[in-house]
């Protein structure tokens, strides 16, 4: 592989950064897009609010039923209200709303299974019940200062065991906190719906003749690219670009004729272009890139 | 002539099925699934597997990476709808109860067996230290957990620890929950920290034992041993188990973190993770009942052949409960 082919490699590869393949129970892979740690943070500080205003809003409401002559039992009442809120609001919703809590739909992200598969229930449970360590011990600690009244020694290793915890989704590459590796979960950003309209389909490539020499220069990269460029929102920068790239291809593939218009020849060698690699790629020749030397899968040797 | 274009042919055969798709994925999205008629409830996994059937050619055969783009999205949208979690949580809770807690529980007895072994051998230790000399006592109870129940109270005093009295019925009622809060806390702590190798779990386990070893030492090495028993039975065979339970589900953890078989480890914490929580959660209701035991029953009845036998039944029902239900019928 020679050094600019290694160049397509490394950019392939950056792209596919936070991007991780579910593979579905019927055998297809999909790409899902990882949640990133601030969104993660961002979908808990909400809930988290949420849970808080949850709790004391009840209180002040059992407050006002107590004031009412039972006290006791608004007292009871507002504990296992408090109890159910603090260990089943993530639960609940996770089933219910299937992956996410209302911070986690504010923020846009979601928890499905690692495997591809159904999120089940128990991992809802796994995953939520591992707050404890991860999240309500610490702010336990937090609140409460130095702790349960432990020694500073015992204080030291609860808050280094703390801290350790902490890191675990800076530290793996699935960004999975203690809960997920124990729920067999990801978290995804929810993705965004999209509809976008064939390039090729619209157009012709009418009026301009390009042979096989025209279109050997360029591989699938290439192509994306300027797929990518035509569908740039209309601009000076755009018309620059494309004016630009309309002049390195027809060097490069010795395009002589004045063209009218840059868009109408970039639309043209768009359409020609894909056809071919397409048609290439039936014989198994795929093309990726203009450094690319595609070679015949069952080319007998010798 | 944009015939000759292959990936515009195959876009154009199947558009109408994605579109479908995405109507009813927009639908969903929007009103939830509840929203959707039964027909279209039936056609979402059919269309859901037609797109990613199209997916798959797509990828093969079309180099419009934009349509590759789109029909990801869509198979990935409607992915989030056909593999949800499956059940309402009201179904849910009923399957958990009926089939899933107890089968979990049936499981995990060799890791029950553990927890509870690590609990028994810290009893016994701490028992066997105090009755040789007191002084072990304050080794292993903590001022606050000891309320005055100490070897230098005397007799009369420890023996009127153990009746039930103590506040009108509302403080008993405030009583019970904040202690079954903070019980569950405590035992869902012990599950969570089977994350860190079990060491912790067996650890709190120990200690918990060690504590009622101390009491236990105490009170017998004093003549009140009976008492003691129906005192302690009326709620603590529950809560213990409950304990136990989640101890069992913390180590379960940790042995899939160290012994993951031929498995890897991930999936090993994984797959051994979500039988754990059940476990876990099924240990929930059970500091609840033990809860009000301790704090309503225990206050109220002072007899300790009724204590021993109510704590004691109750137990039997959890047990019989954990070992008859859900099971597959032959």
């Amino acid at each position: 592989m020679n050094a600019g082919a290694r160049l397509y490699e490394e950019a392939a590869k950056t792209a596919a950064k936070g991007v991780r393949t579910l593979v579905t129970p019927e055998g297809a892979a999909l790409n899902v897009k990882l949640a990133s740690i601030g969104d993660r943070f961002g979908a808990l500080v909400l809930d988290v609010l949420f849970i808080f205003l949850a709790i004391a809003a009840f209180g002040l409401f059992m407050a006002w039923v107590g004031s009412l002559g039972v006290p006791t039992l608004a007292l009871i009442v507002w504990l296992l209200v408090f109890f159910g809120v603090r260990f089943f609001y993530f639960v609940y919703f996770e089933i219910a709303w299937r992956g996410a809590t209302p911070g986690k739909r504010i923020v846009g992200v979601r928890v499905v299974d690692r495997g591809g598969a159904a999120l089940t229930k128990e991992a809802v449970l796994a995953r939520n019940f591992l707050r404890e360590i991860e999240l309500f011990l610490p702010m336990t600690l937090l609140l409460s200062g130095a702790g349960f009244g432990l020694g500073a020694l015992i204080s030291l290793a609860i808050f280094i065991w703390i801290v350790c915890l902490l890191i675990v989704p800076f530290i793996n590459k699935d960004r999975m906190r203690a809960g997920d590796i124990v729920g067999g979960t990801l978290v995804i950003r929810q993705p965004k719906p999209i509809l976008m309209e064939d390039l090729a389909a619209s157009q012709t490539a009418d009026g301009f003749a390009f042979t096989r020499e025209h279109l050997a220069h360029y591989g699938a990269f290439e192509l994306q690219t300027l797929e990518a460029l035509l569908r740039r929102p209309p601009g000076p920068v755009r018309n620059d670009t494309m004016a630009a790239v309309h002049a390195r291809i027809a060097a490069k593939i010795g395009w002589t004729r004045a063209e009218p218009s840059t868009e109408a020849f970039l639309r043209a060698y768009y359409r020609a272009l894909r056809e071919h690699l397409e048609r290439q790629a039936l014989f198994g020749l795929r093309k990726k890139h203009k450094h690319d030397e595609p070679q015949k899968p069952t080319a007998p040797e010798g | 002539m944009s015939e000759g274009l292959k990936s515009a042919v195959f876009r154009r055969e199947r558009e109408a099925t994605w579109r479908r798709l995405q109507s009813l994925v927009r639908k969903a999205e929007e009103k939830g699934l509840r929203a959707l008629t039964t027909e279209e409830l039936i056609a979402l996994p059919q269309l859901y597997r037609a797109t990613l059937a199209s997916l798959s050619v797509a990828r093969d055969v079309s180099l419009d990476a934009s349509l590759i783009a789109y029909l990801e999205n869509l198979s990935l949208r409607a992915h989030l709808f056909v593999y949800a979690v499956r059940e309402t949580f009201g179904q849910a809770v009923n399957g958990f109860f009926g089939e899933t807690l107890p089968r979990a529980v049936r499981a995990a007895v060799a890791h029950v067996v553990l927890a509870g072994a690590a609990l028994a051998l810290g009893a016994t230790v701490a028992y066997a230290l105090v009755m040789g000399s007191d002084e072990w006592f304050y080794a292993f109870v903590p001022e606050h957990l000891a309320g005055g129940r100490t070897p230098d109270a005397d007799v009369e005093h420890l023996r009127s620890t153990l009746a039930g009295g103590g506040g009108g019925e509302g403080g008993l009622a405030i009583y019970a929950t904040s202690l079954f809060v903070h019980n569950a806390g405590i035992g869902l702590f012990a599950f969570a920290l089977g994350f860190a190798a079990g060491v912790p779990t067996l650890a709190l386990l120990f200690y918990n034992g060690a504590v009622l070893g101390a009491f236990i030492a105490l009170f017998v090495s004093r003549g009140l041993g009976a008492e003691m028993a129906g005192w302690l039975t009326i709620h603590g065979a529950t809560e213990l188990f409950a304990v136990i339970l989640c101890g069992a589900a913390g180590l379960m953890v940790a042995g899939a973190a160290l012994f993951p078989g031929d498995r890897r480890r991930l999936d090993a914490m994984a797959e051994t993770g979500h039988q754990a929580a059940v476990v876990a959660a099924g240990a929930v209701p059970l500091f609840f009942a033990a809860g009000l035991l301790e704090g309503f029953g225990r206050q109220l009845i002072e007899d300790t052949g009724t204590r021993l036998a109510i704590g004691l039944g109750i137990f039997g029902l959890t047990i019989t409960y954990l070992a008859l239900a859900g099971r597959e019928r032959r």
